[in-house]
């Protein structure tokens, strides 16, 4: 026979259970957190280093089209050693007024972060300067 | 007996297995919090610490706004070399607290091993003032520039080490190696003169 000793109140195994399921839960929200953060951060990062390569295919392509209009002869696809990541990228340039004149140049830019597929796209217009 | 112990409140007292259990639960949910707060500060630290990559992109942006603003003036010619380059744009005055003419010279500092960017408007450039350069970039092994122009005589565009022609050239190519970590990075990047710019 078990006798009530001063104040026998305690925590049930239960409540123990669920205190505990309820922490879990809270840490693994906090750790998402953190996970998330670190990877926009890394986003962020491959995404300054992608960008000084963006800028200057864009000059060539420009240039190109300014010196040959629709006889520019120029890659349209590479890949690219980046500081952490391998960035592929295609570029595609359409005239878009009738003497093809005016260009439209359309650059990609892909990287594979982790499982995740990120891009960034970059536009810019280039015109054919007939003088030569 | 039973009466005994029952009688004795100070008998009372926690069995070895319940302390066991007790430990064993405060260890593992206080192991957890330890992890998650270790891992915050390592991952809060990274995000924290400088990152060397904005200052490139800083850099560049300050090099392209300040050739894209580059003009003719025949007092301050445009003039590049190898690894020095100086021409005449608008620069941010102390004294007159707004953009002026001035000139702007980059080169490369060996001993800094950085890029220096000097900055004078108009009134410093006339007092021959000494102005302290700013180093805009650091941790760069080697700087170079090539100049970008249209040769009337030949009818087509080329490529110079040096620029000491009247005028100014079309575009600008930088060509930078950064050491970082161990590692040699080059950065290019080129930017059209928009005050020569035929496109």
């Amino acid at each position: 026979m078990m006798l009530k000793i001063g104040n026998n109140k305690a925590f049930t195994l239960v409540e123990i259970m669920v205190a505990s399921a309820i922490l879990a839960l809270g840490l693994v929200l906090i750790f998402e957190a953190f996970f998330s953060s670190l990877d926009a951060f890394n986003y962020y990062l491959n995404y300054l280093n992608a960008a000084n390569f963006a800028e200057e295919i864009i000059w060539q392509a420009q240039d190109n089209i300014k010196r040959f209009g629709s006889l520019a002869n120029m890659e349209n696809s590479g890949e690219i050693d980046g500081k952490n990541e391998k960035f592929s990228w295609s570029l595609i340039s359409l005239p878009i007024d009738n003497d093809a004149k005016l260009y439209r140049i359309n650059l990609l830019f892909s990287w594979k972060q982790g499982k995740k597929d990120q891009k960034i796209t970059r536009h810019a217009y280039a015109k054919f300067n007939e003088q030569q | 007996m039973q009466n005994l112990m029952s009688n004795n409140k100070k008998n009372a007292a926690f069995t070895l297995v319940e302390l066991l259990v007790v430990c064993i639960i405060l260890s593992v949910v206080s192991l957890a919090i330890y992890g998650t707060l270790s891992n915050g500060v390592d991952i809060w630290s990274r995000l924290n610490s400088p990152i060397y990559d904005e200052d490139i992109s800083i850099f560049f942006e300050k090099f392209t706004s300040d050739l894209r603003n580059a003009f003719d003036f025949e007092n301050l010619a445009f003039a590049g070399t190898g690894d020095r380059l100086e021409f005449a744009t608008f620069v941010d005055s102390p004294r007159l607290l707004s953009r002026t003419v001035g000139k702007v010279i980059y080169f490369y500092d060996a001993s800094e091993q950085a890029i220096a960017r000097q900055k004078l408007d108009y009134s410093q450039i006339y007092r021959d003032a000494m102005i302290k350069p700013s180093y805009g970039l650091k941790k760069v092994k080697s700087l170079k520039f090539t100049y970008y122009f249209f040769d009337d005589d030949n009818k087509e565009y080329l490529w110079q080490d040096e620029w000491q022609d009247k005028g100014l050239p079309e575009a600008v190519r930088i060509e930078i190696e950064i050491e970082e970590a161990g590692i040699t990075n080059k950065l290019v990047r080129t930017v059209n003169v928009l005050y020569n710019s035929q496109s």
